[in-house]
């Protein structure tokens, strides 16, 4: 019998192992698979290596060895996201912090909690519960993304609505720079000398460092929670009421959206949560707060959806019946698995007025290309997801899908929109970023960049297109140093 | 270029002579630039483009900007530095797009927040509550970063913020954000220019969120012996289920001014429908115990945050005073708050602590016999700090009105070297605000 040689790692990665250990380090194409892309799977690039971090300490050696090497690099929490941007940079490697998962400390009387960058977004939640308080940012993905992918993409979710995105709750952050020094910006009081530079972290898509540790303002667990579940005959009848209930100064705390498509591939799925099939589009709302604001809201509520053509109105009878309904709305991305092998989730934002004229929009683009849409979003921000079903084996209907995704894209600047709500540019986007973006904005972001990133070797490639990021005009790694 | 008469010339050149002021020592009108050392050249730019061509002229010949707007919040410089150009931004004053429906606000950042809210209509505001509302305009207050009282649970002016139009200190013309309500796209500028003071840019214009004016406000006040208790009594409020609209203990004249008689004052603003209000002030009582309490309407209620927000207001009279605002998280806020109060009568001070956010606000009367036991003041403040994680910064001290104004060592000093390599992204020829912003702040002294 032949025994087959010891696989040996290319040399950059033999130093990496001598440096972190070997347990630490991934290197084998097999090992290194689900690495190759994020929940964007349009775009794959196989890393060099992936550097499962324990700590601090294993996050500055990667980064002094990338940087003394020239190899660029790219954080990655659970690698969730939606825009690709964890994809590894070529011949780049991942560091990968979802291992660095203590919650450090909660500090009940100052409602602040500090936390490594791999603790899971439902957890910290979970962690904060006995003490009265919760973690406010509840992206869809909740129970698998990490707050290090959050901070990184100012990610939002459906009680955005109320408490806006992770930056309204990030007090303070410890980054590891590109250069593998450490950075400490903020803390649990507001520093009342400088900008909120930890604020300005918080959204850059890892391209400006590794956050290594984050403070976090926690809230007081609402005393009231009210969930409601309006059905209505169309979506437009329902975007309608969505602009009611905003412009008349109803505050909900959650306002999400579904149109008949994702109502049915929902109540197919293992996420059913009673909505009605036959309707055209359901909102669930919710309402929180002191038990007589929410009790006074429902009825307010209520009434808004009548008046915009509701079929029915009823609200979650106990916590269950809540947590069944909330399950269909989040399960709603994973329930178009039955529709089809893949699905791309696009992301955009629109005044809310604007909303039924750019959903019909987007039925028509997809339509026009022959594509399968349904319609979940965030109806209360304008933050558009449209879901596009098709096969990835089949390179036509991709095509057609990544030109629907610019379409509407451009349609949603076009009615005085955002490119992208929550799940950052990426690498998706990047591209569309002159249609938003002056050459003279771009600069300026880009010089910003450097100032963290002088050697365009944080996640280069992503958020900006300035040619200085392209990851393909990298100089080759440098060998080992002597 | 440092003769007065020449950048007046050159500025001249550019807003023409009506617009443009020479002020030199001597100047009989030389009070409406106070505390601004003179001399300086005052200029009023009508809109954007002049102010790009202000900047171009300045970073090719050398001369420092100072953009003002209300002039409420000045900045004055540490040592003798070159006559500036005062550019005043408060001709810029238009509003550029109200979108009724979608609940934000493009404004141009020379318009007063008083201005914006008497245009927006009383349904609806902004979440800015700065000092001087009258004259504090929208670019000065986002410069400045003045959260208000309400900061705690609808953000601070970064997070009212959803784009920004602005200057840099060359001239070139830049953006960040967008015009909705949920945006991540490209980096966050908004955050540096926001407490930037001016250093990173001059602030053109800034797209806001407004939010509906709720149908119902009620302040509830209750009166204490003195801190401890008034603070304890909001530790009790914070475990819920009330959710203020803003809270907060005043000491000293405030607590005079809400309350005469009383030590301290906790006021309570509720805001919502008349019902949710009406039980809100029902478990603020039965949270508040044995201490009795009363509620004043939305006209008193807004009076006295209105005072709140600008705390030299609740004395009698115009008097100098060192104002100090200070920020710990809450369980600092009993410790920070001794240290700052130490060498204080009542009479002379007034103080308002923002307790959901942990911002305190502090303003001791000028009297000699407090800066007699100043060394200690600041010293001790500055070990309260450090034990409580917090942050201060003296906005004004009587003492030396031309001296920059006192920080404390911020414990978050490596954030400096960034800013400062930031600052020289968006202003190469460093003519914004030189020497005035904690950027240029020498290592503060453990005594005055």
């Amino acid at each position: 019998m032949t025994r087959r040689p010891r696989e040996v790692p290319p040399a950059p990665v033999a130093g990496l192992i001598e440096a972190l250990g070997e347990g630490v380090v991934l290197w084998r194409p097999e090992q290194m698979l689900v690495y190759e892309c994020d929940g964007l799977t349009h775009f794959r690039e196989r890393p060099l290596a992936v550097v499962l971090a324990r700590s601090r300490a294993d996050v500055v050696a990667a980064v002094r060895y990338c940087d003394l090497r020239n190899i660029p690099f790219a954080p990655r929490g659970a690698g969730t996201g939606l825009s690709g941007g964890a994809v590894p940079p070529p011949g780049g490697v991942i560091v990968e912090t979802s291992r660095m998962r203590r919650i450090l400390e909660i500090r009940e009387r100052d409602h602040v909690a500090v936390v490594e960058p791999g603790v899971v977004n439902a957890e910290l939640s979970r962690a904060a519960a006995p003490f009265g308080l919760c973690w406010a940012p509840d992206p869809s993905s909740g129970t698998v993304c990490t707050l290090g992918g959050n901070v990184a993409e100012n990610a939002g979710g459906p009680h955005g609505l109320k408490y806006g995105s992770t930056t309204r709750h990030v007090l303070g952050l410890e980054m590891v720079l590109p250069d593998g020094g450490i950075l400490r910006l903020g803390g649990a009081a507001t520093d009342l000398a400088f900008p909120d530079l930890a604020g300005f972290v918080t959204g850059s898509e890892g391209t400006l460092g590794v956050v290594t540790e984050i403070t976090c303002r926690l809230l007081p667990i609402p005393a009231a929670v009210e969930t409601l579940l309006a059905s209505f005959p169309t979506l437009d009848d329902a975007c309608a009421a969505v602009s009611a209930l905003i412009a008349g100064g109803m505050a909900p705390s959650a306002l999400e959206a579904l149109d008949r498509r994702a109502i049915e591939a929902v109540e197919q799925s293992v996420w059913a949560a009673g909505y009605p099939v036959g309707a055209g589009a359901v909102l669930l709302i919710e309402l929180d707060g002191h038990p007589a604001a929410v009790a006074g809201d429902r009825e307010r509520v209520v009434a808004a959806c009548r008046n915009h053509g509701a079929l029915a109105t009823e609200s979650a009878r106990d916590p269950e019946h809540r947590a069944r309904l909330w399950r269909g709305r989040k399960g709603a991305f994973g329930a178009m698995g039955r529709v089809a092998p893949d699905l791309h989730v696009q992301d955009a934002v629109v005044p809310r007025s604007k909303l039924p004229a750019v959903i019909a929009g987007v039925c028509e683009i997809c339509d026009g290309l022959g594509l399968r849409l349904a319609n979940v979003f965030h109806a209360g921000d304008g933050n558009l997801h449209p879901n596009i079903s098709y096969d990835g084996r089949d390179p036509d209907e991709v095509r057609r899908v990544m030109e629907a995704g610019r379409r509407i894209a451009l349609l949603c600047l076009e009615a005085g929109g955002a490119l992208s709500g929550e799940h950052g540019i990426g690498l998706e986007k990047r591209d569309l970023m002159p249609f938003v973006f002056t050459a003279d904005d771009l600069a300026t972001f880009d010089a910003a960049r450097r100032v963290f990133d002088p050697r365009g070797l944080c996640n280069p490639g992503k958020a900006l297109p300035t040619p200085g990021a392209c990851a393909d005009r990298r100089p080759p790694p440098s060998p080992e140093a002597a | 270029m440092t003769d007065p008469g020449r950048i007046a010339e050159r500025i001249a050149g550019i807003l023409g002579g009506g617009r443009t002021r020479l002020a030199e020592p001597g100047d009989p009108d030389s009070d409406i630039y106070a505390p601004h050392p003179l001399p300086l050249v005052h200029a009023a730019a009508a809109h954007r483009g002049e102010v790009a061509e202000i900047l171009r002229a300045a970073s090719a010949d050398g001369f420092a900007v100072v953009p003002v707007g209300g002039n409420t919040a000045p900045h004055v410089p540490d040592t003798t530095a070159g006559p500036p150009v005062l550019l005043s931004l408060e001709l810029l004053d238009r509003t550029l797009e109200h979108d009724e429906a979608d609940l934000t606000l493009t404004v141009e950042a020379g318009a007063s927040v008083a201005e914006i809210a008497a245009r927006i209509g009383p349904s609806r505001k902004l979440g800015l509550e700065p000092p001087d509302p009258e004259r504090a305009t929208v670019g000065g207050v986002l410069a400045a970063r003045a959260d208000g009282p309400a900061s705690a649970r609808l953000g601070g002016v970064a997070d009212q913020v959803l784009g920004l139009e602005f200057l840099r200190g060359d001239g070139v013309a830049a953006k960040t954000g967008g015009r909705v309500v949920k945006n991540v796209t490209g980096y966050d500028l908004s955050r540096i220019h926001c407490g930037g003071e001016g250093a990173f840019g001059v602030i053109v214009s800034a797209t806001l969120r407004l939010r509906p004016v709720e149908e119902e406000e009620v302040t509830v006040l209750a009166a204490f012996p003195g801190l401890e208790s008034a603070l304890g009594a909001a530790g009790a409020l914070r475990r819920g289920p009330v959710v203020p609209a803003a809270a907060a203990v005043l000491l000293g004249a405030a607590a005079q001014g809400a309350m005469e008689g009383a030590g301290a004052v906790l006021a309570v603003r509720l805001e919502g429908t008349a019902g949710a209000v009406a039980a809100a002030v029902d478990d603020v009582a039965r949270s508040l115990g044995d201490t009795s309490c009363w509620a004043v309407g939305r006209d008193e209620s807004r009076s006295l945050w209105a005072r709140a927000s600008t705390p030299r207001s609740f004395f009698a009279a115009p008097i100098p005073a060192w104002h100090l605002r200070l920020a710990t998280p809450f369980s600092g806020l009993a410790d920070a708050m001794h240290a700052a109060l130490a060498p204080r009568r009542d009479e002379d001070m007034a103080a308002v602590i923002l307790t959901d956010s942990g911002l305190a606000h502090v303003l001791l009367a000028g009297r000699t016999d407090l800066h007699d036991a100043g060394p200690g003041v600041y010293g001790a403040i500055d070990s309260a700090l450090r034990r409580t994680g917090g942050s201060a910064r003296v906005d004004s001290d009587p003492r030396d009105a031309v001296r920059l104004r006192r920080r404390f060592p911020s414990l978050r000093s490596d954030a400096v070297a960034v800013l400062r390599r930031l600052r020289t992204v968006f202003d190469p020829a460093g003519i914004l605000n030189p020497g005035r912003t904690p950027l240029d702040a020498p290592p503060a002294e453990a005594s005055p």
